[in-house]
């Protein structure tokens, strides 16, 4: 493998460069680069250097992923310190980045976080965490609540 | 600056289908597009590949099924267990007489009405809110057994009913229903030959049911009687102590779905025991048993005590519905 430099810049102007093969974790970067491989700088318009910068530690760590047990324990570590970096508005830009991104490992590491984050949530929190908007109206949503009683008994202390 | 906003279906469906089972139920109320997206069933198998499998417990109370919350973590750092009765499960029938639990769904005899005489069969889904209700081949009596298992490899659930109670062996009384074909049929040479103990309670255990039984012609040595829901078939097992008293406790039970459990309580030697097993083998009926504690107890449990086994904290919570009015 080459030990080619190539330099990505994020939306806001910030640049990183990286070893060819860190940036080919990007399956995104991996595309462009065989389309025409003479590229050494690529513009990625949808993301931000705070993220992007998270997105490269993320691929620099898994660039060689060794089968051995021990060294997949280690990985996974490493997994769930990262993770804990994070509050949730971050998780949701680091899920969005690594699914335009094309990161497959990030994008279910992230996915799962997100959902072990929300579990306890109720659903005001989510809907101001995802941005989603309560279409229903007081009556229809006192109803839905109303069959789905049990499940919120032990969700009644709010997790910011 | 270009900002991403918010993320996805795709990205949403993503998350939310590592979630457990409760937590999509109580983001129902989040919005419509959540709600019929739950309902979904390309989502639902999603859900039921991906998502961690929860353990809830259960308890049949005045007739109705509750939520319990048991938080047994601190009970090593002198941090009292704490158990409460929580929520009402949904909103099943009037009057829940007995409750079967398999895989998530619970099979009750209920009351469809105030008053109705005898009782109905429904399978209940709590966290998708779904019921069926069953018509029964015959009209319900008073005595009727009922468990419901599945077919290995395929899930088709299926429920077994028969008659509580036996006084000499008799073939054809085995009914079973399939829910593929929404009918019932006679299980012919099948024999009941045994009587159930711990008031017939039977546990589910990777599809098939588990009663402890006795031989009608020899009420004392107990016995695990197997239902086997892919073979159709009944078999008995080996229990792993010398139950020669018809009045010791002896009562199945599960540990998440994944062990079988059996408490065993001697009426003379002031001691309970718990075995534990993961292996029955459907070719061999040597069951291997590990013993998962004894203690000096010499409060006698009733026969329809149950239990329940937390072995990371090694540690088992009894509840006995014969004591006191509020246990009924």
């Amino acid at each position: 493998m080459s030990s080619n430099k190539i330099v990505l810049t994020s939306s806001d102007g910030e640049s990183f460069e990286v070893e060819e093969v860190v940036a080919r974790k990007l399956q995104i970067v991996g595309h462009m680069l065989e389309d025409d491989c003479v590229i050494n700088e690529i513009p990625l318009q949808n993301v931000t250097g705070d993220i992007l910068s998270m997105v490269i530690e993320y691929c620099k760590t898994h660039v060689d992923e060794e089968e051995s047990e021990e060294a997949q324990t280690k990985l996974k570590t490493w997994d769930e310190e990262f993770m804990k970096k994070f509050d949730i508005k971050t998780l949701l830009q680091i899920i969005l980045a690594a699914n335009y991104l094309n990161v497959k490992g990030l994008l279910d590491l992230v996915s799962q976080t997100i959902a072990d984050t929300i579990k306890d949530y109720t659903p005001e929190q989510i809907r101001e965490v995802f941005g989603v908007e309560n279409d229903y109206t007081e009556e229809e949503e006192a109803e839905v609540r109303k069959e789905n009683a049990w499940a919120f008994d032990e969700a009644d202390t709010p997790k910011p | 600056m270009t900002m991403m906003s918010d993320p996805s279906e795709d990205l949403v469906e993503e998350i939310l289908s590592k979630d457990p089972a409760r937590s999509l139920k109580r983001l129902r109320s989040t919005c419509k597009q959540w709600n019929t997206l739950f309902n979904d069933h390309r989502f639902t198998k999603k859900h039921y590949d991906k998502a961690p499998k929860e353990f809830l417990v259960l308890m049949l109370k005045t007739y109705k099924v509750y939520l319990v919350s048991v938080k047994l973590s601190g009970i090593h750092n002198n941090i009292d267990p704490v158990m409460e009765v929580k929520g009402e499960l949904g909103l099943l029938g009037y009057d829940n007489y007995t409750t079967f639990h398999c895989n998530g769904l619970l099979l009750c005899t209920t009351r469809a009405k105030p008053m109705e005489y005898g009782a109905r069969l429904v399978v209940y889904n709590p966290c998708m809110g779904q019921t069926k209700w069953i018509e029964l081949r015959t009209a319900y009596k008073a005595s009727d057994k009922f468990a419901l298992g599945y077919k290995k490899n395929c899930n088709s659930y299926k429920i077994l009913r028969f008659s509580g109670s036996c006084h000499k062996p008799v073939f054809g009384e085995f009914e079973i229903y399939e829910f593929n074909s929404d009918s019932w049929r006679v299980l012919d040479d099948a024999i009941h030959d045994w009587h159930l103990a711990a008031q017939g309670r039977g546990v589910s255990y990777k599809g098939n049911t588990y009663w402890v039984a006795s031989d009608t012609q020899d009420l004392v040595d107990d016995f695990l009687l197997e239902f086997d829901f892919t073979k159709e078939r009944f078999r008995r097992l080996r229990l792993p102590f010398k139950d020669d008293c018809q009045y010791n406790t002896v009562v199945p039970s599960t540990v998440r779905e994944e062990k079988l459990a059996v408490l065993f309580q001697s009426e003379y030697e002031e001691k309970t025991e718990i075995w534990l097993t993961s292996k029955i083998d459907e070719n061999n009926d040597e069951v291997s048993w590990r013993k998962f504690f004894t203690v000096k107890c010499n409060y006698m449990f009733s026969f329809s005590m149950s239990f329940m086994v937390d072995e990371e904290n090694k540690l088992a919570v009894c509840c006995d519905t014969y004591m006191g009015e509020d246990d009924k």
